[in-house]
């Protein structure tokens, strides 16, 4: 349990704190976590359609595949390739995370 | 005490916006379990970006580079590349496949180099050093 702060003014109206402050409570947290999750999935979806395949083989083939990250240096497009695994691992990292956090949501 | 995450970021982007002209943060995002900066900037008809992502359990990872028009005239960053990870391990380099490599881009990335850990200073200082920044 955390404590959070809100308005006076708004705490008077939610006395006594009931199951209907709960639920409230409960569908903004669900709601803000679909809206990362769906902002993340738009992100990593502009990740794949740009390099064609998903983020675990990308990574796979950038650290074992010499002939691949040849091909990216090649053209302009795709030569920052490493900037761009780095942002896409933190999306997916991140996405992890929100997963779980929807999760633990939906669970509790 | 340590510096955190968070506080080693700012310093890296006021040393980016001190060494080239228009800089802007495109991206800050610091959250407990990692910190990013992305920044662009430019040195006279030249464009750098800087991508660092700092965890307080991870080793650090990088990506700069300085581009003319939209090729990358040099790039330095540590991925485990595996050119680099070839130049640095041999014939046994798919055994360090996810060990971070330094190493620098050449001009239109048609070669590489190991260089040693660089950091956003080092960049700076290499930019001016090695390229002419006509108007």
């Amino acid at each position: 349990m955390v404590t959070i702060q809100v308005r006076e003014a708004y705490a008077d109206a939610l006395e006594p704190l009931d199951r209907s402050v709960d639920e409230a409570l409960r569908r903004l947290a669900t709601e803000r976590a679909a809206q990362r999750i769906a902002e993340l999935q738009r992100k990593i979806r502009d990740w794949e359609e740009k390099y064609h395949c998903r983020y675990d083989l990308f990574a796979y083939r950038t650290t074992t595949d010499e002939g691949f990250v040849s091909e990216l240096d090649s053209q302009p497009a795709t030569q920052q390739w490493e900037a761009d695994l780095m942002l896409w691992e933190s999306h997916m990292q991140e996405l992890d995370k929100w997963l779980k956090r929807l999760q633990s949501i939906l669970t509790a | 005490m340590a510096e955190t995450p968070s506080e080693y970021l700012d310093g890296v982007a006021a040393c980016f916006a001190a060494g080239f002209q228009e800089s802007t943060v495109t991206l800050r995002d610091d959250q407990p379990e990692r910190c990013i900066l992305e920044m662009w900037g430019r040195f006279g008809d030249c464009r750098t970006r800087l991508l660092e992502i700092v965890a307080p359990d991870a080793p650090r990872k990088y990506a700069y580079y300085a581009l003319r028009a939209q090729r990358v005239i040099a790039g330095f960053d540590n991925a485990p590349d595996p050119r680099a990870l070839k130049l640095k391990h041999g014939p046994d380099y798919a055994e360090h496949r996810l060990e971070r490599i330094p190493h620098r881009h050449t001009e239109d990335k048609t070669g590489l180099e190991l260089t040693d850990e660089m950091t956003c200073a080092d960049f700076v200082a290499w930019v001016k050093a090695n390229l002419r920044p006509t108007p």
